[in-house]
């Protein structure tokens, strides 16, 4: 019977103390309520204590948390519609501010989404489309508009919500879907043209290479003829001049051997020729006296 | 006795297991003791006071980006809010990418935060729609995929980290990016373009290369043509000069001998040819033969 009351005793301490410890994980935050009203918030993990049956325990994501709401039409200040699909990373910071505020992780991402959405629409609604997409450096802004509407949603939440915004980013941007086909046709008649330049610039690379390798090989053939008139000029004053020297002996004596090589040259089976009688070799031939000037 | 067989029964289960290929991260009540239990068998707490958490840190994962694991083994295309991204001269391109990753950190991966790896692909999506919004269409079809992945990888990483999710990005690869199948004709005429562009322009290049040499074998002809001519020109001249200068001695020797044994030479020589003779008893020309026509 002793025994008994020992056993029952060590039994109810046990369970005492297994009621009044409470783990808190390195995941999670865990707010303490007394008669539903908060008592006491354990941020950090480890072994803790409560009242048994008198202190609840409400346990909170402590983990970075990704919010993706659904993607949605914004309009830019130049009228262009843009569809951007945005993600928060986010975390709890304020546990009791969280619970009197939203309670429930749908309500926060709900809210969340909503100031978002709100806040992206403020944003693209004051900057022109170039600003979100664009090849130009100076046009381009995204980052920084984001960045922007990034610091709008942190200060929001953290005030109202008791969440510390991580990060919104923009994971896509799009155009809407009954944009497509316009988009489309944009985009085909753009390589149209582009198609269209190369194919010309193509024709006139080559125009201009064959135009350059004819005049190349003019130029050459030109350059070619002056040279050999040049070597041929040069040949001829030299050769004239080889005569001159060797001439200047007797210029009167190569008179007499130069018509003599005319006569050859000239005198064919077509020429007729006119001999006076008294010509030297007509002498010798005839009357015998011009045998001694032949001699 | 009960009690002790008991606790020893409680404190047997505390042994377990880390595979080769992970590392284990213990923890007692909820606080992490041990981040990095190497591979090999261990004791620890077991639960309600301790717990083992064992992740795969040797494995690659991947992410697909653009599309689902999941649609894609199943052959369905996915959807173009998935595909999809805007270029920065506003069009649309489909691209299709891996991320392949690991898992760095243990502790930080599987209590840091609730979807690492959806945290990863959607990071990695923003990552691209930053850079593609920034880079013209042809930049992303060609030249400018090593850069985009270059950055997706940095600036995922750069992210990750910041946030501590625990997970290293190894590479990015960037399986294919096209434009969406509607408009690929108009993309492909662009690349047939640039085909003949380069092909009409080695065309001309082979049509220079075949007539600026033959040019130069021409010029090079007439140079030796001309050399040669120059070559005969003054041999003739030398020749000529020599006999003539041979002829002249003989002359001043016998001056009229020689005159008129060549001028007798050449009257056989050329007189033989002409058929028609004319005899003039009262010639009394200045040139001793006279020549009609």
């Amino acid at each position: 019977m002793k025994s008994f009351a020992v056993v029952l005793a060590l039994a109810l301490l046990v369970a005492i103390a297994v009621g009044s410890a409470i783990v808190v994980d390195t995941t999670e935050y865990a707010v303490v309520t007394r008669f539903g009203r908060p008592v006491r918030t354990y941020t950090t993990p480890g072994l803790r204590f409560r009242i048994p049956f008198v202190d609840q325990i409400v346990r909170l994501d402590a983990r970075l948390l990704m919010t993706e709401p659904p993607a949605a039409e914004y309009l830019t200040l130049d009228k262009k519609n843009v569809v951007a699909r945005t993600f928060l990373t986010w975390r709890l910071e304020d546990p009791l501010r969280y619970l009197q505020t939203v309670q429930l992780r749908d309500a926060a991402e709900a809210r969340l989404a909503a100031v978002t959405s709100s806040e992206i629409g403020a944003a693209f609604g004051s900057v022109p489309f170039d600003a979100l997409v664009s090849t130009e450096a100076d046009k381009m802004r995204l980052g920084a508009i984001i960045d922007q509407v990034e610091q709008r949603v942190r200060d929001t939440a953290a005030r109202e919500y008791g969440v510390k915004l991580v990060s919104l980013r923009v994971e896509r941007l799009a155009f809407p879907q009954q944009n497509e086909a316009s988009v489309f046709q944009r985009m085909r008649a753009e390589r149209q043209r582009i198609a269209k330049q190369f194919r010309s610039e193509g024709e006139e690379q080559s125009l201009k290479i064959r135009a350059e390798a004819d005049r190349e090989r003019a130029r050459i053939l030109a350059e070619a003829d002056r040279k050999a008139s040049e070597i041929r000029g040069q040949a001829e004053a030299e050769a004239a001049r080889i005569y001159a020297d060797a001439l200047a002996a007797d210029p009167d004596f190569y008179r007499f051997v130069r018509t003599l090589e005319a006569y050859d040259k000239i005198i064919d089976k077509d020429t007729t020729v006119i001999l006076p009688a008294d010509s030297p070799l007509m002498r010798g031939l005839l009357g015998g006296s011009g045998a001694g000037a032949a001699r | 006795m009960l009690a002790l067989a008991g606790v020893l029964a409680y404190l047997a289960f505390g042994f377990y297991t880390v595979p080769a290929t992970s590392l284990a991260v213990t923890r007692v009540f909820g606080v992490i003791v041990d981040a990095r239990v190497p591979p090999g068998v261990h004791w620890w707490w077991p639960r309600p006071i301790g717990r083992v958490d064992r992740a795969e840190v040797t494995r690659t994962f991947t992410m697909p980006v653009g599309y689902l694991a999941i649609e894609d083994a199943r052959g369905i295309r996915p959807d173009p809010s998935i595909a999809s991204w805007l270029t920065g001269d506003t069009n649309i391109l489909q691209l299709r990418a891996r991320v392949n990753y690991r898992i760095a950190d243990p502790a930080s991966y599987l209590f840091g935060s609730e979807r690492p790896a959806e945290i990863l692909r959607y990071v990695a999506g923003s990552a691209f729609t930053e850079t593609a919004s920034a880079l013209p269409v042809d930049d992303l079809l060609t030249s400018g995929r090593l850069a985009l992945i270059e950055r997706v990888r940095v600036r995922t990483q750069e992210v990750l980290d910041r946030w501590g999710v625990g997970l290293q990005v190894l590479t990015v690869n960037l399986e294919s990016v096209e434009p969406p199948s509607l408009v690929m004709a108009a993309f492909q005429d662009v690349q047939n373009a640039r085909a003949d562009r380069e092909r009409l322009i080695s065309e001309a290049e082979a049509y220079a290369n075949g007539l600026v040499p033959v040019a130069r074998g021409e010029a090079e002809r007439k140079a030796n043509e001309a050399l040669t001519f120059q070559d005969q020109r003054l041999n003739r001249a030398r020749g000529d000069a020599g006999r003539f200068t041979k002829l002249a001695a003989e002359h001043r020797r016998a001056p009229d001998l020689l005159e008129r044994r060549l001028y007798l030479e050449t009257a056989e020589r050329v007189l033989p040819r002409v058929r028609r003779y004319v005899l003039d008893p009262g010639g009394d020309g200045a040139l001793p033969i006279r020549i009609i026509e």
